[in-house]
């Protein structure tokens, strides 16, 4: 257990930095499965909007989130740049559509600051806290709040 | 540590309820042979009950050890011939099995469960005076209260352990008699020695006690201290077991004292003997040691405990314990390893410690045991697929030639195949695990509605999948109850009806057509169509119209809607607010189909048609919108492809529904794209092969209600693209359970055996679909859930309304559905027909050079004599007769007793069927009307009329008898003055406003008066208030039909000579002998107006004859 605990802490020192539309967002990199380009994505008529579709991951159905859509932006054709960031989300695998993959930077919890009060647009309702990077503010999101399904 | 201990628990729960489920059918076989009880029977239960006890013992659950134990005290004595397995002994062991059962069911609270109850009775029944049994001894009613709060579980273990009851002629060996054996041994015994004595008194070991408390202190040890005896012969040598391995074996789990079992065997003595310590009750370790519970003697911890070890004389009896398991005549049941493996199996590698239920959790999401023949296959299979992986890879690097390749690939997908089915067959359950809970379901409800009944399994080997065994459970347990309810009658009832007192109730399983399918039959009184039609109408389902019109089998399916119960009062037994509908729709959510048979009188069969597994599901692909999808096979009834030619006549729309007519029945259509919101199709245009987008509305856009008018404006269009096949459509037929639907679909694709994947959160509410699948190029795809979407569209009721709106308006309309039989005939190329088959008598085949031309008309030469020809189109406006081929067709008819020849060029068929006829579009001379046969618009021919508008005096010259009447019968009327004009009443009785219309005008013609009724039970009201001379009636009519309004008309003394000639439709040998039997007089076709004129004067004439 002991030893179980550390790793974790170590990952949490890292953060997954990615693009939606202007904004860069991170999550913590223990939250993350897997990166990958997997645009073979079916449809998935009639679904909520924010659901680009669903792919076949090593035989999973993973669900995949158009994060353009999540944060009311206009949704893009595919293209090469975007990834499918795979988190792992109450024993599901969740994949976020994302226009690209940025980073991925060590990070101490305590360079994290609490996101600004005010920030509760489309967007802002996912931060909960911000991360400066030396051109950049990243949005660090709340996973269970994003993946929640009535958000 | 701890999640080891989590497992054994679970283990222990799994293979308790095994016991447990076992228990309760041979509880009830032991009732059935009251005092002949079978001793393999009562064993069997007697060592279920035990195992449980032992393990429960192991883990410290006390309430289900005490529990255990007591029920296993009832049962011992039932074994040993003391009590006799009544109805109420088995019921009070029965609950007993319950409690545990729910223990089972809930291991977290186990400890908590109220024992109370079950405790109660059976105490009682150890308690009660042996007058009421076999003679029972003392010692069993001491045993029988063990207290669940006693804490030293050593001493209530030794005093209520089963062989503590066995009989007890025999005293406990004295401790006097006592005697030492070891003599070489007593040398170096320390002063506070005891003597360790074994069954027959002899002392075995001599250890001293400090040795003994360091043993009970040891880890492995515990407050138990046995002295175990083995038969060197028996127990280690015909085992085929070495002395060492034992004593090694046993150091893992117990403290070892003191042995001399390795020196019994060397010198060959009979018995050899082990002292040890530890946590293990007497029943664990005798199932741990494979050896017979006499064979431990548990020493008496006190004996030794620090306290209360007294200054006994090292020869005192110390060892004697108030147990006698050494009785040998007790006759104890084998412990067979089978019934206790688990503690002993697990207890090996695992470590000892007891545990608290409370600590328990249920992690596991069940386990599941598996045949070791069908891992082992499974382990050659894995190693098979290693082999071909490597094979695979070699080739590749090796950059071998395709053909290797290929067969590393086939031996790949052999040994797939293969392996599907071996872990598919880890799953499959039998479905004697759901059938043999009916034994006490049928137990307990005959017991408690006073019902006899017979239960009858069959197929219980039958395998479903694991997840389908645990669903079909309550669906079944609903039908067993409601044919024992509702079903079978009360003995009384049934004798009174002939059958046998007891009922027959059978369960069946059997396999068809790669599905498995249960029955639930019975004997008893079978469903009354009437009562379902009478609550249909209370219900305000349908109306008794539309009732009538419903063929039986639909009428009895009618159970399945919401909230209907035919059953007089809601009885407690199945009368729990769920319906047959929840039987159905919950058998539908596992992809099984209902449906049932039954008679009146007889019984009724339930059947219910499953999938052998919900992993793997046989589909149909589709695609729309460029996307594939599944429609599981099971939900498939049949393929349509609509000719883009014929889709205007075939799709119509229904108030909100396209509906498609499929050989008679209206089928609703609901287009993919609309229950998905897909973006409209995009049509390869036929010529320049550009992607245009469909410019015509959904085909079933029922959503945008400007949209149907042009719907039919486009269907037109789609007929005019002709033969390109983009523009035909596409469904497939499926059935949602209680009704059917089509999907129309882009296209048809092949058929798959997809393997079922479950849709994320986010996607659960989609209720269209029921999960995705992987698809050979690796995309994934979505599975149809076709019940799903038949809600999403709401399809049953819109549909259902729809329908009923249509039938009503085709009952108030003109348009009427009868019975015809029509012979379908066509006149210029591809004008189809219809002519009346009643009508015709003959259909020639003549050269057309045959026909002359005489004086404007044209006849042939016919039969000896000649026979004028009519073309239809003199008097119909259609396109002349065609003239390409040599021959002609000639409808021969009687018209006004003569014959005519009705000229067409070819014939197309002869149809039997239901068909809406529409008297207004197409009235015309020569036409009675037009119908849609076999999806084209035919027009019905008069060819009374085609005939006579040709040549107008065709009828004069034959027809003199319909000159003015005299009515000779007059003095039958009562209700007219002498003298008055008399104009005779013909009452008319008809439901197809069609032919009323068709038939009125004719008698009215005559100057008959005429009265109408619509059926037989409005006829016989008019008959009641109104003079009739004659009855004219139809065959077939709602509520009453012709056969049994004329029927009762002649059980009626007042209309019994009221002439009745019947005016049908329906041709057939059968009908006509029966309508002779109920008394009509004349049995005539419809639309043959001169007939039915013609026999209508002369019956009028001369009554009935």
């Amino acid at each position: 257990m002991g030893t179980a605990n550390n790793t974790i802490a170590d990952a949490s020192n890292e953060i997954v930095i990615f693009q939606v539309g202007e904004t860069y967002c991170g999550i913590t990199i223990d939250n993350v499965q897997e990166i990958n380009k997997n645009m073979e994505i079916t449809t998935v008529y009639s679904a909520p909007d924010y659901v680009r579709g669903v792919i076949n991951l090593r035989g999973q159905i993973v669900t995949i989130i158009d994060m353009r859509k999540k944060f009311h932006l206009q949704p893009t054709a595919l293209s090469k740049k975007m990834n499918n960031v795979v988190v792992n989300s109450k024993g599901e695998q969740i994949g976020l559509l994302v226009d690209n993959v940025e980073d991925i930077i060590p990070a101490s919890p305590e360079e994290i600051l609490p996101s600004p009060p005010h920030m509760n647009d489309a967007m802002g309702k996912y931060f909960t806290g911000v991360y400066k990077l030396e051109e950049e503010l990243v949005a660090i999101l709340d996973m269970e709040k994003l993946l929640s399904k009535d958000a | 540590m701890s999640e080891q201990d989590d497992e054994l628990i679970e283990i222990f729960i799994e293979e308790s309820k095994e016991h447990l489920e076992g228990i309760e059918d041979n509880l009830l076989t032991l009732e059935e042979q009251g005092e002949n009880i079978d001793d393999d029977l009562i064993n069997k239960v007697f060592r279920a009950i035990h195992s449980i006890k032992g393990a429960a013992g192991f883990f410290g659950l006390d309430a289900t050890k005490t529990l255990a134990h007591t029920t296993e005290n009832v049962l011992g004595k039932i074994r040993k011939r003391e009590l006799i397995p009544t109805k109420q002994i088995v019921a009070t062991l029965l609950q007993a099995v319950d409690v545990l059962n729910s223990m089972m069911g809930s291991p977290e609270s186990m400890n908590e469960i109220d024992i109370s109850l079950p405790m109660a009775g059976l105490e009682q029944i150890l308690n009660e005076p042996a007058g009421t049994q076999a003679p029972a001894p003392k010692q069993s009613t001491e045993a029988a209260a063990p207290s669940p709060t006693v804490t030293d579980t050593a001493m209530q273990q030794a005093q209520v352990s089963p062989s503590t009851i066995s009989s007890s002629e025999t005293p406990l060996p004295s401790p006097a008699t006592t005697s030492l054996l070891p003599k070489e041994k007593v040398a170096n015994i320390p002063a506070d020695a005891l003597d360790i004595v074994n069954m027959k008194g002899e002392v075995i070991f001599r250890v001293g006690k400090s040795v003994l408390k360091k043993a009970i202190a040891e880890s492995k040890g515990g407050n138990y201290v046995y002295l175990v005896e083995f038969s060197i012969n028996d127990d280690i040598r015909a085992r085929d077991k070495k002395t060492a391995d034992i004593l090694s074996e046993l150091n893992q789990l117990v403290f070892i004292v003191e042995q001399n079992i390795d020196e019994a065997e060397q010198q060959n003595r009979a018995n050899g003997y082990i002292l040890l310590s530890t946590i293990m009750d007497p029943d664990l370790l005798s199932t741990f040691l494979e050896l017979e519970i006499q064979k431990l003697k548990l020493l008496e911890n006190r004996t030794f405990g620090a306290e209360l070890i007294s200054s006994a004389a090292p020869s005192a009896p110390v060892l004697s314990t108030p147990t006698a398991p050494m009785l040998s005549q007790a006759p104890e049941p084998p412990q067979h390893m089978e019934t206790n493996e688990v503690p002993a199996a697990n207890a090996a590698s695992a470590p000892l410690k007891p545990v608290k239920s409370g600590n328990t959790k249920n992690k596991s999401e069940g386990s599941i045991r598996v045949n070791v023949k069908i891992l082992d296959t499974l382990m050659t299979l894995a190693g098979e697929m290693v082999l071909t992986r490597n094979q695979l890879l070699q080739n590749l690097l090796n950059n071998d030639d395709e053909k290797k390749l290929q067969r590393a690939a086939q031996r790949v997908d052999t040994i797939t195949t293969e392996l599907q089915d071996a872990i598919m067959s880890t799953r499959m359950q039998s479905v004697g695990i759901v059938f043999n809970k009916f034994r006490r379901v049928v137990h307990d409800m005959s017991r408690d509605l006073g019902k006899e009944i017979d239960l009858e399994l069959e197929g219980e080997e039958v395998e479903l999948d694991k997840t389908i065994i645990e669903a079909i459970g309550d669906p079944l347990t609903h039908l067993v109850r409601n044919a024992i309810d509702h079903g079978i009658e009360m003995p009384k009832d049934r004798a009174a009806s002939g059958k046998p007192a007891a009922g027959a109730l059978r369960l069946s399983a059997f396999h068809k057509a790669g599905q498995v399918i249960i029955e639930v039959t019975d004997d008893g009184k079978g469903l009354d169509p009437n009562k379902i039609k009478e609550k249909a109408v209370a219900m305000g389902l349908y109306t008794p119209q539309e009732l009538y019109a419903m063929p039986e089998q639909s009428i009895l399916r009618l159970i399945f809607k919401p909230g209907f119960s035919t059953a007089k009062e809601v009885t407690e037994i199945s009368g729990r607010g769920v319906g047959m509908d929840v039987v159905s729709s919950n058998l539908s959510n596992i992809g099984g189909v209902v449906d049932l048979e039954s008679e009146l009188g007889r019984g009724t069969t339930i059947r219910v048609k499953l999938p052998l597994t919900l992993a793997i599901l046989p589909s149909l692909m589709v695609e729309v919108g460029g996307e594939h999808f599944a429609i599981p096979q099971m939900n498939l009834l049949e393929l349509q492809r609509i000719p883009a030619a014929k889709v205007a006549h075939t799709i119509e729309k229904l108030g909100s529904v396209n509906v498609m007519r499929l050989r008679g029945e209206l089928l609703p259509l609901i287009d993919l794209r609309d229950v998905l919101d897909i973006p409209k199709k995009e049509i390869i245009h036929p010529s320049t092969g550009e992607v245009l987008e469909d410019t015509r509305e959904n085909v079933a856009d029922r959503r945008d209600p400007k949209a149907q008018q042009k719907v039919v404006a486009d269907q037109r269009e789609a007929g005019e693209r002709r033969s390109h096949p983009l523009s035909a459509v596409n469904i497939a037929v499926v059935s949602a359970g209680e009704f059917n639907y089509g999907i129309i679909v882009d296209t048809l694709l092949d058929s798959e055996e997809i393997v079922v994947k479950p849709l994320g959160r986010h996607l659960s509410d989609c209720r269209s679909y029921a999960g995705a699948t992987v698809l050979g190029n690796g995309r994934a795809a979505l599975i149809l859930d076709v019940v799903g979407i038949s809600q999403v569209m709401e399809l049953m009721d819109t549909t259902e309304t729809e329908l009923r709106k249509r039938k009503n308006e085709e009952q108030n309309d003109n348009a009427n559905t009868d019975r015809q039989s029509l012979l379908i005939v066509e006149n210029a190329e591809d004008d189809v027909l219809a002519i009346p088959l009643g009508l015709v008598e003959r259909v020639e085949k003549v050269p057309r050079y045959t026909i002359q031309n005489v004086a404007g008309r044209k006849t042939i030469k016919y039969r000896g004599g000649s026979l004028m020809l009519f073309s239809i189109e003199d008097v119909v406006q259609i396109d002349p007769i065609c003239d390409k081929s040599e021959n002609i067709f000639v409808v021969v008819s009687k018209i006004a007793g003569r014959e005519a020849g009705i000229m067409c060029s070819a014939i197309v068929d002869t149809i039997d069927a239901d068909i809406t006829i529409d008297e207004i579009t197409h009235r015309a001379p020569g036409v009675f009307g037009s119908a849609i046969i076999q999806d084209r618009i035919t027009l019905l021919l008069d060819i009374h009329s085609i005939v006579t508008e040709t040549v107008p005096n065709w009828i004069q010259k034959s027809e003199r008898k319909l000159k003015p009447y005299q009515i000779d019968n007059i003095e039958s009327r009562q209700d007219t003055a002498a003298g008055e004009e008399i104009v005779p009443q013909v009452l008319v009785v008809e439901d197809s406003k069609f032919f009323m219309n068709q038939i009125k005008a004719t008698i009215e013609n005559a100057g008959f008066h005429v009265l109408t009724a619509e059926d037989g039970i409005i006829a016989l009201d008019v008959l009641k208030h109104n003079h009739v001379d004659l009855v004219l009636t139809d065959i077939e009519m709602p509520n009453l039909d012709g056969f049994g309004l004329v029927e009762r008309m002649r059980a009626d003394s007042a209309f019994a000579s009221i002439p009745a000639i019947a005016v049908t439709s329906v041709m057939g040998e059968v009908a006509e002998a029966r309508s002779r039997e109920v008394g009509i007089d004349e049995y005539l076709i419809k639309l043959d107006r001169d007939q039915i004129l013609d026999r209508s004067i002369h019956f009028l004439n001369h009554g009935r004859s």
